[in-house]
């Protein structure tokens, strides 16, 4: 075998077994990625929070405090437990089964995120813990695995350098995410479980939650686009059909009941010009 | 009276068939539902910049609420009644137009009202949107039909000297009186 001919070998080995991991494929969310917020139970907020994508909920129906929380403008509406939210649902139980089973590169010990420099790859660990600040260094995939859940202390962030992406950076949390006041996340948060925002804390990517709630308290969760390929498509606002539910203007019934009652009417006036 | 009963229910399923027509959904139904959704949106600006019409869905940009305004939340179910009957009673041409119009007008000012409301209505309360809309709004828009039923059958001459024929394409009266 010729040196370039191993050399060849060798790459696509190391490719298969995912040692590559800046030249991973990116999590797809399908129609969830149209999403700031869903949440499986409900989705409660409390202040002035502002999300840039569709809310949602399914199969709860409960959403509660939009407003004094907001949609950004043209960037999505609220679902309640309608089929945009449940297809949007089956999207993200994909797409959190992907992040859930890429091979682990890299185990982060104690799962102590802060003041780390990360490069792209798929990180393990029980649970997250961020305090301080955690680097994502260069463009690529990077898959934060929980095997229990992830909190981030007050005032906690990442920050993305070198082209990372926040539409690269995912967090499949087995439980439930707590983002402490004040914190500023970047990624995709995919959380079996609930999710909770403390006072303040922003994010960049979506808050996704498979079963339980998602708890807000004036965030600003920012839908990112783009990443690595395929790249999370920017969110499209899916307006909701309040009104489709079959409650027409006039019921049949009810236009019988006019319908009689001119006739009455008519009978009436008919005999007036009679008389 | 005999004569009016039978010619009302053969205005009415002419025409609600017409209506029902692929033809009549797409030169009438699906236009007029566009244009109440804009007229509605045009007015709810005028105090509210965050309404936006985007085909027959009537939405709020700062909460994400919206409604969709379907084929039958239009108003001309209820109209095409009255026009029905205003067509079945002896009564001359010239008042049965100015009937027509004037019918057509109050149900569509009243259901342009209903829709602004249940938009808003919509965004306070789930439960009191579906409360208005389903009794409080359709017996509004009853009532509304039937007094200018009963203003229209006062305001005709006693005895017209000759009562008109009935007119016979409906579906042509139903395009004039919906030109406005």
């Amino acid at each position: 075998m010729s040196f370039r001919a191993t050399l060849f070998t060798f790459a696509l080995a190391a490719l298969a077994s995912g040692a590559l991991p800046s030249l991973a494929q990116n999590v797809s969310l399908g129609t969830a990625a149209n999403f700031g917020v869903l949440a499986g139970s409900a989705v409660t907020n409390t202040g002035p929070t502002v999300i840039t994508g569709n809310v949602g909920v399914f199969p709860g129906t409960s959403i509660t405090g939009f407003p004094p929380g907001s949609i950004f403008p043209g960037s999505g509406f609220l679902h309640s437990a309608d089929s945009i939210a449940q297809q949007a649902q089956s999207d993200l139980t994909t797409a959190y089964n992907d992040a859930a089973t890429r091979v682990c590169g890299t185990p982060i010990a104690g799962g102590l995120l802060g003041g780390r420099t990360l490069t792209p790859g798929v990180y393990c660990m029980g649970a997250g813990d961020l305090t301080g600040t955690l680097t994502l260094d260069g463009a690529g995939v990077y898959i934060f695995q929980m095997a229990s859940s992830l909190t981030t202390a007050s005032a906690s962030s990442v920050i993305l350098l070198n082209g990372a992406s926040a539409c690269g950076v995912w967090w499949q949390v087995t439980s439930s995410a707590t983002l402490g006041t004040a914190s500023a996340m970047a990624g995709n948060i995919l959380a079996l479980t609930s999710i909770t925002l403390n006072t303040s804390a922003t994010l960049s990517g979506r808050t996704l939650a498979r079963n339980g709630a998602v708890t807000l308290d004036s965030n600003t969760v920012t839908a990112c686009s783009g990443g690595p390929v395929p790249a999370v498509p920017p969110p499209v606002p899916v307006p909701v059909i309040a009104g489709a539910a079959p409650i027409p203007t006039l019921s049949e019934w009810a236009m019988i009941l006019l319908a009689g009652l001119m006739v009455i009417a008519a009978y009436g006036a008919m005999r007036r010009r009679k008389a | 009276m005999a004569r009016f009963v039978a010619l009302f229910a053969v205005m009415l399923t002419a025409l609600f068939a017409a209506e029902l027509t692929p033809h009549g959904q797409s030169a009438v139904v699906l236009p007029w539902t566009e244009a109440l959704v804009r007229i509605c949106a045009g007015l709810a600006t005028l105090f509210d910049s965050h309404v936006e019409a985007v085909g027959r869905i009537l939405s709020s940009t700062a909460n994400g609420f919206a409604i969709s305004i379907e084929a039958g939340c239009n108003g001309l179910e209820a109209a095409i009644v009255l026009i029905a009957a205003m067509l079945a009673f002896p009564a001359p041409v010239k008042h049965r137009a100015i009937g027509i119009v004037a019918g057509l007008c109050a149900v569509q000012a009243l259901n342009v009202v209903r829709v602004i409301s249940l938009f808003y209505l919509g965004q306070w309360s789930a439960a009191a949107f579906e409360w208005a809309h389903l009794y409080v709004w359709q017996a509004l828009i009853m009532l509304d039909a039937l007094v200018v039923w009963l203003l229209w059958i006062r305001m005709l001459p006693r005895s017209p000297s000759t009562p008109a024929p009935v007119l016979s394409s409906e579906s042509g009266v139903t395009g004039r009186a919906m030109a406005p």
